[in-house]
């Protein structure tokens, strides 16, 4: 657990601390997402549970479809800006 | 010592974890960010989910990072927009409140004692040392005992004792209840990702022509 | 039923779009919609439902208050569709170049409706009617990301428009950073319990001691929803994305997640508020003192009006959250009044705004998307009193003066705060009402007082408002005056329901 809760704050802290162009908000989502599921399917290990592998099956998914539809509406911006970068 | 291989894993990702968010080339980002992905998976798998770790291993590194790195391909960065940032105090202004920020979260939900039903969790990876066996899920360990008449005898424990009557593969387990129990959380799950599939089509696609 | 015409719909367009034009696919989602309310109001029963039937497995909750605010969700869906009238009007002529030209070559520069528009709104509605009778941590986390999803891809689908995607592109990274949010704080609660449906958390934790593990997993899944519901101090996301949006979206994203996001929190404050346990309400206090304070401060100083409205939403959300936040049977009955009367006089301001707009445009005098500062509307009293008019009693209502309806929802949730004593709130909620009067007033005072301006005289076409929209906006206007006369309906049913979801 501690090992997913580390993950989750490196996620965070790339997300907030970012000062470089928007694929690594992008990327630090993955990270959390990654971070959660792997926090629940540890659990769903120690407790003998199937339902914290379905539940991790589904996260697996979602966070697939998110980054999709996240990377779609980064092209779309970008065709019309032409340059990802945070403007400090 | 036991654990030294998992340890080793998790310091892995995390250092990758770490070197994701400060690379300055977004393509090393993302190679940073399969590192990640290919650390955690192989974590997964040695601690015996091994369907969940190679699913991991599919989706993520085969399907989400090859998108990201697409993407960023396309968008073709310029280098020179990258060194523009500030190389000098580029992490001093924001690295404190990120300290603090970071301290707090981890002091209130990481190193916590845990309950105790979740502190079964590591005799388990204590237990699968004993025994190395990487590729199977029944794990045991031995222990001596003397019986009665003062023989040493070994009795061995099997943590996994309902295998006795059937085992279910491990997908075989999933499935029984993604398909019966839980088969709501398929269906929205499936128009989730049917919405991530037009999602990007309709914000991406060039317009035929069409009546208005 | 809005399963099989998503999927119907996703066929159609994709076979049909060069033969049917894409207004008609809106017409088709509104009729699917109206439907859809239709047959969840048979199902409201409430004797033989009771206290409510886990269907699927107990996964999902069916209550008198699920299929109420179901009914509710789709009405007021099929109401912010008939926006997308707007953009087709029927032919007119003009006299540029001498030619009598079409209509709709003329708005070729205004918005018209995507084909994919009704589609994505409908899978909006798909999620938020799973999400309000979600009775697992599963559930809640699928149907909260089908909504979001579905609402960020609204907000970019008028892509060739750079406002649009920044505030798309915002809108996502912040919805997917509080969705990881309500993520991990479910799974801290699968981690620290090893249940995940809200009935086994219930009686888990109306039998333990107090366990501090849960408390901040139950912390963070409320925080993340506060986000979504752009509360205070997670608001910052909301005056950017809502200025950025085209007007027709904007009125999608602002009414409908909030309806379904706010009843979700509802139904979690039964499951896993307990009296021996220190409440987490006392954020939902804390985040509507400073939704209040920080949505009327923030409105004074706007001079766009997409702007002003978004921070006017900020102020009704602390209302409604000080409702939530004290748990008794008046404060939820006012809590759905003011829901369902906020969502109505939302929605007509939206509609007399485009209507507005539109109005502007065809005397070409606004831009690309209508009215994005408040100084446009100078004068238009002249032009056309009856919509300024409504806009008056829409902005009144919402201000909160007496006999319309808004004042009655604001009194009831000030009458339930001082009975449970929690006086300062209700103080700084009255004054917080007042002063966001003064930017309610300063909109009506440029619309009726401002001289107007009559820049071009060559365009000779008169147009009007369309038939739908007129008669919507007279609908809802009339309604919100003449409540006073039969509140009956409104007030009966939210009481009903309420005691449903007391005493069953």
């Amino acid at each position: 657990m501690n090992l997913s809760m580390v993950l989750f704050l490196i996620g965070i802290l790339g997300f907030i601390l970012n000062r470089k162009n928007i694929i690594l908000m992008l990327i630090s989502i993955e990270i959390m997402l990654l971070a959660v599921t792997l926090l629940i399917i540890l659990s769903s290990f120690s407790f003998d549970d199937i339902l914290g592998q379905t539940y991790g099956i589904y996260v697996i998914a979602i966070a697939g479809a998110e980054s999709a539809i996240g990377l779609g509406i980064l092209v779309a911006y970008y065709r019309l800006r032409g340059s990802i970068a945070i403007k400090s | 010592m036991n654990t030294i291989l998992l340890d080793l894993l998790a310091f892995g990702s995390v250092l990758s974890g770490i070197l994701v968010i400060t690379s300055r080339n977004p393509i090393i980002s993302v190679l940073f960010l399969i590192s990640v992905f290919v650390n955690v998976s192989c974590y997964l798998i040695l601690l015996g989910i091994n369907f969940i770790g190679l699913t991991y291993l599919i989706i993520y590194v085969g399907a989400v990072a090859i998108l990201f790195l697409f993407v960023v391909m396309m968008m073709n960065i310029k280098l020179v927009e990258l060194t523009e940032v500030n190389q000098k105090g580029e992490y001093t202004n924001t690295l404190p409140l990120g300290a603090i920020v970071g301290s707090l979260f981890l002091y209130e939900l990481a190193f916590q004692p845990v309950p105790s039903s979740v502190s079964g969790m590591s005799s388990t990876i204590y237990n699968l040392f004993d025994e190395i066996n990487l590729l199977s899920v029944n794990t045991s360990f031995k222990g001596t005992a003397f019986n009665s008449a003062g023989i040493e005898a070994y009795t061995s424990f099997n943590n996994l004792w309902d295998n006795a009557f059937t085992s279910f593969q491990q997908l075989e387990s999933v499935g029984s209840s993604l398909y019966t129990v839980h088969m709501m959380f398929l269906i929205i799950a499936s128009m989730i990702l049917l919405l991530a599939m037009i999602g990007p089509i309709v914000l991406t696609h060039k317009p035929t022509k069409r009546l208005h | 039923m809005v399963l099989f015409s998503v999927l119907t719909m996703i066929v159609a367009i994709a076979l049909f779009s060069l033969r049917i034009s894409a207004i008609n696919f809106n017409r088709i989602a509104i009729i699917v919609l109206i439907y859809s309310g239709f047959l969840a109001y048979n199902t409201i029963y409430t004797d033989l439902v009771g206290s409510g039937i886990g269907v699927f497995s107990g996964l999902f909750q069916i209550t008198a208050i699920t299929q109420s605010i179901d009914v509710f969700i789709c009405l007021i869906g099929a109401l912010v569709l008939l926006l997308g009238e707007n953009s087709t009007i029927g032919t007119g002529t003009s006299l540029k170049d001498g030619v009598t030209v079409k209509q709709s070559s003329m708005i070729g520069k205004y918005l018209p409706v995507l084909a994919e528009y009704p589609l994505i709104v409908l899978f909006s509605v798909l999620g938020m009617s799973s999400l309000i009778s979600s009775s697992d941590l599963v559930s809640m986390f699928l149907s909260i990301e089908l909504q979001s999803f579905a609402v960020y891809i609204l907000a970019t689908i008028y892509r060739d428009s750079e406002s649009a995607t920044a505030a798309g592109l915002k809108y996502f990274l912040l919805g997917s950073l509080s969705s990881a949010f309500i993520l991990l704080g479910s799974s801290l609660i699968y981690g620290f319990t090893g249940l995940t449906s809200f009935e086994g958390l219930y009686m888990l934790c109306s039998t333990t001691t107090s366990n501090h593990a849960i408390e901040i997993s139950v912390l963070l899944i409320v925080v993340g929803l506060l986000f979504k519901v752009s509360a205070a101090p997670f608001h910052n996301w909301a005056p950017d994305v809502y200025d950025g949006v085209p007007t027709m979206v904007m009125s999608w994203l602002v009414t409908m997640p909030k309806i379904s996001l706010l009843v979700f929190i509802l139904e979690f404050q039964g499951f896993t508020q307990l009296s021996n346990w220190s409440s987490w309400t006392y954020l939902l206090l804390i985040s509507s003192l400073l939704s209040l304070m920080i949505g009327t401060i923030g409105g004074l100083s706007q001079y766009r009006i997409k702007r002003l409205l978004a921070y006017s939403t900020i102020s009704h959300v602390g209302f409604l959250l000080l409702a939530l936040a004290i748990n008794s049977e008046e404060s939820i009955e006012s809590f759905l009044f003011y829901l369902i009367q906020y969502s109505l006089t939302n929605v007509n301001v939206f509609f007399i705004l485009i209507a507005f707009g539109y109005l502007l445009h065809s005397r070409g005098l606004a831009p690309y998307s209508p009215v994005q500062f408040i100084n446009q509307l100078k004068g238009q009293f002249q032009m056309n009193p009856l919509l300024g008019i409504s806009l008056a009693i829409c902005l009144f209502s919402m201000a909160g003066i007496p006999p319309l309806v808004g004042f009655f929802g604001k009194q009831m949730v000030l009458y339930s705060a001082v009975h449970n004593g929690n006086f300062f709130l209700a103080l700084v909620a009255i004054l917080t009402s007042v002063v966001s009067a003064a930017y309610y007033l300063r909109v009506i005072k440029v619309i009726h007082f401002d001289p107007y301006t009559v820049t071009d005289t060559n365009v000779v076409n008169k147009e009007t408002v369309t038939t739908s929209s007129s008669l919507v906006i007279a609908t809802l206007t009339l309604l919100l005056i003449f409540f006073i006369f039969n509140p009956t309906p409104l007030l009966n049913s939210a009481h009903l329901i309420t005691l449903s979801l007391f005493y069953w």
